[in-house]
């Protein structure tokens, strides 16, 4: 099937000015302010696919998340340049630790760096300059000529990292989708996704691109043509040691030359299309329904005892403040958004989760899916963990709980796990035992996918 | 408003290039430099962090009077120990490299060690040709951490041991032999062979435990956890315990082996405290307020004096260890929040 494609790469890496400031997000701990140190450059990369009934988008950024609000703002902008359909607009974040903080609500800039209020109104600034930069990007993209092209898919495999829940799945699959010109038949563009925390490089205050760039550089030197990668559900896939600058090239030119491998061979499908897309705003429930009163009693009081038995430095005295402030301002939250979105590109599914999604969920939506599903993660927002029951059951048992949001009590945010970075009052709902019972995450995702998927 | 908060910005960034300045300069490879000091010179050791991250190490009189020389170093120090002789200091740092060698007599950092970022507790050998630095964090990003050992002379990494998802905090028999690691989160202990640079074994805890320390005769394993300080034999039996009045953030033990100093915070409306345990009958001998001084603390080589950092206040607080009271104070400059402390004299 015929599809016309156009595709703009934007060098983003935050410099001042025009960035009001230059906070790093992905790890906490200590203040982390890029100082003008700049490894392998962050990208944000616009493709848009035609295929004849109207763009689809695909924006992809080399930066560890946004928020919500922040992605609410883009697509806000955007979705009315592509027909008002929410599903023709998609957003994929790399996850990479070595970006700029964009956002201050999740993760909490105070939280995570015990910054200040004019600090985090400085991310505020810096945010905004984002936003602007990335509905640019679009809107420039929508502008260019397009090129009519042809759409093919492959999977190929690789290993680079390991699972750090110490779960069976390890996710080595590579997706590759490349666009050939009609004209002659040229390569004209590479998008390729795989599943690993984008952490290779380890704690500093340089900007870099992590794995993800290292082998976005290998691929388009090789191949002369603009690549693209697309993060997968990662949230318990880990880099092999050791997090070093070093390892960031080591483990991009393996992920990398696989792929030009994969470009140079056989075997590739094509995609028949047209494109389908659907978008979905999933509610996942808490374990707690702040709803009640009593229970945001409950909860400010436990949160007022964190402040006496914690010490003022840990990560938790300071969640407990964010909290209480919460329930002394807006509220708390009563459910986690998840938004879901599909693309069905003839034969091939795209399935586009946001937020940090365990493996066993692209493990178990895989083999119930007839043709081929490629399962997307850090998709248009990111603000927290999604485990799949066994997980989320276990609590402080697996890694004290940093996957499944709580250790000792169900009924708060564990110390130092998932929910403290990404404020949340209390983790995902689960079943306490057996397999996930419905309204529980588990069951409730699973659900949507399936119906999404059956469209 | 906005244009505020963007000027605020830009002092930001111009300090955070200065402190990366400070810090490009240090060269590598230099560990075995001769060092040296006339014996006996006592230096305290205050490693801070600027509001940007920029880390420092003060070197102060003991006394906290007069003029202290300030080492910049890579990023926040969280660890900082002096060698056996006096003559270095290591300083664990949040950032990588995770391993600065600081020069007591000159004031210089001489070498920086690839030990990964999130470098906790820092540790030497008895006799001071090896060094153990705890890695990890929650605030990793859901990374594990590891044991670093350190060849003193060449800044080798001998052994990443594997010690727990998050080694935090370390205590080492007086003979080296075996060197037992907490985790930020976990309520166990492990316990490593330094000999084979492995995992020999571990015990479980009742409580998360928060500091470690070894008696100077190589018999107890001291944990403070919160409201308890509980005596271990070395094979993780449990000895006894000291109720105590709230979160400890610091922990030594005098060099006589006869008592346990241990700062406290105790909440929000109460003062801080400055607890000294008899050990051998698991009673708190004094206890005194200490202001918010409730952050990590260290104590003289003889063990009369302890130091104490106030995070909040930003300085450190020394009292004499008889009496458990405060008594004298030092800021730390440019309003830097202390973060860790050690007492070095040379030898």
């Amino acid at each position: 099937m015929p599809f016309s494609m156009a595709v703009k790469t934007l060098d983003y890496t935050p410099a001042w000015p025009p960035y009001p400031s230059l906070w790093m997000a992905g790890y906490g701990g200590a203040p982390r302010g890029n100082q003008g140190q700049v490894d392998r450059r962050l990208r944000a990369q616009c493709v848009l696919i035609d295929d004849g009934a109207g763009p689809k988008v695909m924006l992809r950024i080399d930066v560890i998340s946004i928020p919500r609000y922040v992605h609410q703002a883009i697509r806000e902008a955007v979705v009315p340049l592509l027909g008002n359909n929410n599903g023709n607009f998609l957003i994929i974040c790399s996850h990479t630790h070595s970006g700029p903080f964009i956002g201050t609500t999740r993760p909490h800039p105070y939280v995570m760096m015990s910054l200040t209020p004019a600090d985090i109104s400085a991310i505020e600034d810096t945010t905004n300059v984002f936003i602007d930069q990335m509905i640019t990007l679009v809107e420039q993209t929508l502008a260019m000529a397009r090129t009519p092209v042809t759409l093919w898919y492959k999977e190929g495999n690789t290993t680079i990292g390991y699972n750090r829940c110490d779960e069976p799945n390890v996710l080595t699959t590579i997706n590759a989708l490349i666009a050939r010109r009609t004209s002659d038949n040229g390569l004209h563009t590479v998008l390729f996704g795989y599943a690993c925390h984008a952490v290779a490089r380890g704690n500093d205050k340089t900007f870099c691109s992590d794995y993800p760039g290292a082998a976005t550089d290998v691929i388009s030197n090789a191949l002369g043509v603009q690549a693209l990668f697309f993060q997968g559900a990662a949230g318990d896939q880990e880099p092999n040691d050791p997090h070093a600058p070093s390892q960031v090239t080591n483990l991009g030119t393996t992920l990398g030359n696989a792929v030009v491998q994969m470009v140079n061979s056989g075997s590739w499908a094509s995609v028949t299309g047209p494109i389908t897309t659907h978008y979905l705003d999933l509610k996942l429930p808490l374990t707690v329904d702040f709803g009640d009163p009593a229970a945001v009693i409950r909860a400010r009081n436990a949160y007022n005892e964190r402040l006496d038995t914690t010490a003022p430095t840990d990560f938790e005295y300071r969640h407990a403040e964010v909290m209480l402030e919460q329930i002394a301002g807006e509220g708390l939250p009563r459910v986690f958004p998840m938004p879901v979105q599909r693309w069905k590109m003839g034969g091939l599914n795209i399935l586009a989760l946001s937020h940090e999604v365990l493996s066993e969920y692209a493990v178990r939506l895989r083999a119930q899916t007839a043709g081929r599903l490629w399962v997307m993660a850090y998709a248009n927002e990111t603000e927290g963990y999604v485990a799949a029951n066994d997980i989320l059951q276990t609590g402080g048992g697996n890694r004290f709980g940093y996957e499944a949001g709580w250790t000792d009590d169900s009924t708060m945010s564990g110390p130092g796990t998932w929910t403290t970075f990404y404020p949340w009052p209390a983790p995902l709902k689960f079943s306490p035992s057996g397999p996930a019972a419905a309204g529980t995450t588990e069951r409730v995702l699973l659900d949507a996918c399936t119906t999404m998927l059956n469209l | 408003m906005t244009s505020e908060y963007r000027q605020l910005s830009r002092r930001t960034l111009l300090s955070a290039a200065l402190g990366g300045a400070a810090a490009s300069v240090v060269g590598h490879g230099l560990f075995s430099g001769v060092a040296s000091a006339a014996a006996g010179r006592k230096t305290l050791l205050i490693g801070s962090v600027d509001r940007w991250g920029n880390g420092i190490v003060q070197l102060a009189d003991p006394s906290l009077n007069g003029e202290s020389r300030i080492v910049p170093v890579n990023g926040q120090p969280n660890g900082i120990v002096g060698s056996p002789d006096g003559l270095r200091a290591y300083v664990a740092t949040v950032f990588g490299p995770g391993l600065s060698v600081v020069d007591v007599d000159t004031a210089k950092v001489t070498g920086e060690i690839a030990v990964g970022g999130f470098a906790n507790q820092v540790l030497t050998s008895p006799d001071g040709k090896v060094i153990y630095v705890a890695t990890g964090s929650s605030g990793a990003g859901g990374s594990s951490g590891h044991v670093a050992v350190v060849d003193a002379a060449t800044g080798d990494v001998r052994a990443r041991i594997k010690a727990g998802p998050l080694p935090h905090t370390l205590a080492l028999t007086p003979d080296g032999t075996q060197l037992f690691v907490g985790d930020e989160r976990a309520k166990g202990i492990t316990i490593i062979d330094t000999a084979k640079n492995a995992v020999a074994g571990s015990f479980k805890t009742e409580k998360q435990v928060l500091e470690l320390a070894v008696d100077p005769k190589g018999k107890s394993l001291y944990a403070a956890s919160l409201r308890e300080l509980v005596t271990f034999d070395l094979r993780g039996g449990k000895a006894g315990s000291t109720e105590l009045d709230g979160v400890p953030c610091g922990l030594a033990v005098h060099p006589n082996g006869t008592f346990a100093v241990v700062s406290l915070y105790t909440g929000r409306k109460t003062d801080s405290q400055l607890v000294t345990v008899n050990i051998a009958s698991n009673k708190v001998r004094t206890k005194e307020p200490n202001g918010k001084a409730n952050g990590p603390l260290t104590t003289s080589k003889d063990g009369d004096r302890a130091f104490v950092l106030d995070k909040q206040n930003r300085k450190v607080t020394s009292a004499d260890t008889a009496t458990g009271k405060p008594d004298n104070s030092l800021s730390t400059p440019n309003s830097n929040t202390p973060t860790c402390v050690a007492f070095v004299e040379s030898v």
